[in-house]
Formats: C-alpha cells, sequence, structure tokens
C-alpha cells in the first residue's frame, strides 16, 4: 500500500503482521513529554524530601540524613530506571509513548522482556553521547528499522500501533479497493479538513463513484460532502 | 467477497474477540485456562486469516486497519510468559552470575591489565610532573593533598555516614554502568573509563606519596578499596563484552552478535549493584572511623574480596534435577 518503512512480523498461519515503525520525529515528542514527566516527578520528590527532612529535624537530630539518603536513593533510581519502569509495567510504553500511540516489541512483534527493556534503556548513556542524544538520532537515522544503540543491543523495535477508528461506518455493496481506500482515507482524515477544502476533495470522489459505481449515488444529497456521509452512514 | 458483505458477515466475530481481549487486558496468555486460551487462538487465528484477506483485496479499508490492530494486541497476548521476577533474581544470583563471572575470566584478566597499567601510568606521570595530577584528580583535588590535609581527615566529623554511604555506592554504580555502557561504543568507551580510573588511584598514590599522606590514605580504603575497584574492572570486562558482539561477531551477524553479548553482558554488570551497596556502607560507616587499626581494615577488606571470588569462583552447586 504505502512504501514506509515497518516492522514485519510473523503471526499465525505464515501471515507477516507489517506495523508502521515509529517515526524519529514522534519518538522525540515521546521522550520530550517522558522528560517533562520525570522531571516534575523528581522536583515533587525533592520538594517533598525537604519537607519530610524538616519534619524529620524535629523529632531527632540526625533523623533528616536519613530523609536525604532516601531522596537520593530515589533520585537515582529515576535516573536510570524512570523509563525501564513504565516500559516493564506497560508492555512496551511510556506515558510519552502512550500519548503518541508508540510501543517497544521485541524484533518479532512479541511483548519485549524484562532483560531487553533493562537493556535498551540502561543504554540510553550510549545513545546520549556525546550530548543531547546526537549519537542515538545518527544511528537511527541511518537505521532501516530507526533502531537506536539500545535498540540493536535489546533486539527491540518502536512500533507505530494503528489505531482502530473510533465510529465504525456501513458500507454499501459493490465497491471495489481502490474506492474503499480513498473513501476509507477521507472518512479518516474529514474531521482533520478545513471546510473550505471539503468541498472540492468530496464533489472529486463524488465524480469518480459515478464513474465506478453509478448505481449507488442514486438519491443521495446534493452537496458532495453530505453525500458520502450519506453513502456510508455511521453505525450507532 | 464484496466489501459490504465481508465486514456484514464477520464483523461480530471481530467485535467478540476484541471483548475477549479486552476481558483479559493485563492478563498474559498464561493466566488463562487450557480451553479458554485453545478458544481465543483458534478465534485469533480466524482473525489473522480475515487481515490476510482484507489486505489483498481491500487495502487501506477501514476494516484492514481495524483488523491490524487487532492482530497485533492478539500477537502480544501470546507472548511466552516469564517467570516472577522474584524467582529469577534468586535464580539469577545463585546460579546464573556466578556462571556469567567464570565464562568472563579472559575479560576481565584484560580489564585488570587496562586498570594496572593506568594506574602505573598515573603513577609514573604524577611522579614525573606533579602538576599533571590535576588532569586525573582535579585541580581542587591535589590543592588539598598539597596543603598536606586528606579529604578523609574530617569526614568522620562533617558528613554523617548514612548520607556519605548512600552517595558513595550510588556513583560507584554509577561509574560501573558508564563504564559498562561505553563498552557499545566498539570498547573505546570502557577502555577510557578503566584506563581512566586506574590513571586517579596511581595519580592519588604518588601525590600522597609526595607530601607524606600515604599512611593516612592507606588508613582509610583497604577495608572497601580492594574489591571495589576489583568490581569497577568487572564492570570493565562487561563492557568489553558487550563491544565483543560488535567487535567479534563470530559467524552471526554484526547485529545478532551485538544482541547476544549484550544480553551476556549485562548480567555481568548488573550482579555488581548489590556489592556496591555493601561496600558504600563500609566506606560510608567504617572506613572514616580512624580508631580502627589500618591492619583490621586490611583483613576486612581482603576478606570482602575473598567472599565475592568464593562466590563468583566456586563451582555451580547441584540442580536438584
Amino acid at each position: 500500500m504505502n512504501a514506509s518503512p515497518a516492522g514485519r512480523f510473523g503471526v499465525a498461519l505464515d501471515v507477516t503482521l507489517d506495523l508502521p515503525l515509529a517515526s524519529l520525529g514522534s519518538r522525540a515528542l515521546a521522550q520530550l513529554l517522558d522528560m517533562v514527566l520525570l522531571q516534575t516527578v523528581q522536583i515533587a520528590i525533592l520538594l517533598l524530601g525537604a519537607l519530610l527532612a524538616g519534619l524529620a529535624g524535629l523529632a531527632a537530630e540526625d533523623a533528616p540524613t536519613w530523609v536525604f539518603a532516601g531522596v537520593l536513593i530515589l533520585m537515582f533510581c529515576l535516573q536510570w530506571g524512570w523509563f525501564a519502569a513504565w516500559e516493564l509495567a506497560w508492555e512496551g510504553q511510556t506515558p510519552g509513548k502512550r500519548a503518541l500511540g508508540l510501543r517497544v516489541v521485541a524484533d518479532d512483534g512479541s511483548t519485549a522482556g524484562t532483560v531487553a527493556i533493562l537493556l535498551r534503556n540502561l543504554l540510553r548513556t550510549v545513545d546520549f553521547f556525546p550530548a543531547g542524544y546526537l549519537l542515538g538520532l545518527l544511528v537511527m537515522f541511518f537505521h532501516p528499522q530507526s533502531k537506536r544503540v539500545g535498540d540493536l543491543a535489546a533486539g527491540t523495535l518502536v512500533v507505530s500501533e494503528t489505531r482502530a477508528p473510533v465510529r465504525r461506518r456501513r458500507w454499501p455493496a459493490g465497491l471495489r479497493a481502490p474506492e474503499l481506500q480513498l473513501l476509507g482515507v477521507w472518512f479518516e482524515r474529514l474531521p482533520a479538513l478545513s471546510p473550505d477544502r471539503r468541498h472540492p476533495l468530496a464533489s472529486k470522489l463524488v465524480e469518480r463513484l459515478r464513474g465506478t459505481n453509478p448505481e449507488l449515488l442514486g438519491g443521495l444529497p446534493e452537496d458532495p460532502v453530505e453525500a458520502l456521509a450519506a453513502l456510508c452512514p455511521e453505525e450507532p | 467477497m464484496d466489501y459490504a458483505r465481508f465486514v456484514a458477515t464477520r464483523r461480530a466475530d471481530w467485535d467478540e474477540v476484541r471483548a475477549l481481549l479486552g476481558a483479559h487486558g493485563r492478563r498474559r496468555a498464561h493466566e488463562l485456562g487450557y480451553a479458554e486460551l485453545e478458544g481465543l487462538m483458534a478465534r485469533h487465528r480466524a482473525l489473522v486469516a480475515d487481515f490476510a484477506w482484507a489486505r489483498t483485496h481491500f487495502p487501506g479499508s477501514e476494516a484492514e486497519v481495524e483488523l491490524r490492530a487487532l492482530v497485533f494486541a492478539g500477537h502480544r497476548l501470546f507472548t511466552p510468559p516469564e517467570e516472577p521476577l522474584g524467582a529469577r533474581l534468586v535464580s539469577f544470583f545463585r546460579v546464573g552470575y556466578p556462571a556469567r563471572f567464570r565464562a568472563s575470566l579472559g575479560l576481565l584478566q584484560v580489564a585488570l591489565a587496562l586498570f594496572l597499567g593506568g594506574m602505573l601510568v598515573g603513577l609514573v606521570v604524577t611522579t614525573l610532573s606533579e602538576d599533571s595530577a590535576a588532569l586525573f584528580i582535579g585541580t581542587d583535588g591535589v590543592e588539598l593533598l598539597r596543603s598536606g590535609q586528606i579529604w578523609t581527615d574530617q569526614l568522620e566529623e562533617t558528613t554523617p555516614g548514612s548520607l556519605l554511604a548512600v552517595r558513595i555506592f550510588l556513583n560507584n554504580i554509577g561509574v560501573a554502568l558508564v563504564a559498562w555502557a561505553g563498552g557499545a561504543l566498539f570498547g573505546l568507551g570502557t577502555v577510557y573509563a578503566v584506563t581512566f580510573n586506574g590513571a586517579m588511584v596511581g595519580s592519588m598514590v604518588a601525590i600522597c606519596v609526595r607530601y607524606g599522606l600515604l599512611d593516612r590514605l592507606l588508613a582509610f580504603i583497604p577495608a572497601h578499596g580492594m574489591l571495589e575497584l576489583f568490581l569497577i574492572t568487572v564492570a570493565g570486562a562487561a563492557g568489553l563484552e558487550l563491544a565483543s558482539g560488535l567487535l567479534r561477531p563470530g559467524e552471526a551477524s554484526r547485529g545478532a552478535a551485538f544482541t547476544a553479548s549484550a544480553a551476556r553482558s549485562v548480567e555481568l554488570v548488573g550482579g555488581t549493584v548489590p556489592w556496591f551497596v555493601l561496600l558504600g556502607l563500609v566506606e560510608g560507616f567504617l572506613s572514616p572511623l580512624m580508631g580502627i587499626p589500618t591492619p583490621v581494615k586490611t583483613a576486612l577488606g581482603l576478606t570482602l574480596l575473598g567472599v565475592f571470588l568464593v562466590y563468583a569462583l566456586a563451582p555451580a552447586p547441584r540442580t536438584s534435577a
């Protein structure tokens, strides 16, 4: 259908499942979201720790140092384990990845194992080398499956999960593959199209259907946008 | 078959599988009963067949998109289960780590050679030119030592043991992880980290000799230092192991060899973590106590090193099977 790079996994019956790979941009954005969340949590822990240490100081003189020690341990674990913990808990997703519909999977499309998740996240230091994820971005840019160093080591991929359409439609009989695809893309993109662009595109589609499936167009509204909606009505 | 008919006849099935997958949610397939699992797999196979049909005959259609998501969700659900984390950790530290350690002795020798070589370089260079110590231990560190003081002097009074211990073991774990991860740069990062750590130690010793601080350094280091430095070289060996897949892939492809060597190497470095915690506690609470005579500290340090070596080198316990 399209030539965008995809992860290919054998599923049952010798069928290959093809899932689009996460693009560099969406992965960077997911990373940014996760980092913002991580730093928010870290700041919250520091503030809570300071508060707790103050309270502990009233109870016993050396109690605050234990609070500080605990805060240090927590910060270290967050630093090294934030991404891995989410990916283990959410089967390959972090909050940022979930927001963007990305998921880490093993090379065969199965859920990535614990060791793989740890590896790909502990090796972030290398992807970060020498600064600002430079090495990771370069490796991802040149790798055919957009892997960073951590993914290479762990044998993992980041795929973009296709999401099922929210509303289903009732399709008329007699449509052939090219028109089905056009209509599918039309309804998928309709909410994002500005009103002044809907009309010309819809009339082109109707024009095409007039050539391929003239029997379907009888009794439909005059306006092409409404005609298409009436042709494939949403199911309740 | 016409698309409308395809969707109309099959959609009820898709909804059922979706409901089943949703109901299982975060439960993995192994938690299902046999009949339940067999039924779900049969339904998933039917779904896969529908997906293949839709992709061939109706590419880009709504049904294809929907089926792709469902097939993927099912595929992930059938991922073979892992044992519970606790059980795996126990067996790792009982059997897995010693076996991994014994298999890495060759690389460990290389790492030790790098460390000792770095130490020698630091020692010689700093003895020849005192200013070079700033390269290894920083100008502040050198200034402090020059003024006849050693950072261990006030440690007992200034920093509480708890905080000191935590800071030390977190720092050491970080150093070990970075030394290991540097192996992914074709080993260069690891070689640098291990050699540099050796040079730091050598340089420090040279400066302490020069300013008559050696006895005080030796009063601080021996309880924790021996095993600690040894474990840093173990992390270095793990980094070399990580690099080995890239440098010497053997008959496998470089990518496959790297994935395999990475999994081995993370075990080798991961097993050092609890030991670093233990050593941090020793360094934070015992080492600063100047009341403990140096021979006692040395004996403790040798014991710690010995316990680790016996643990890591002893023959594997017989499995009951």
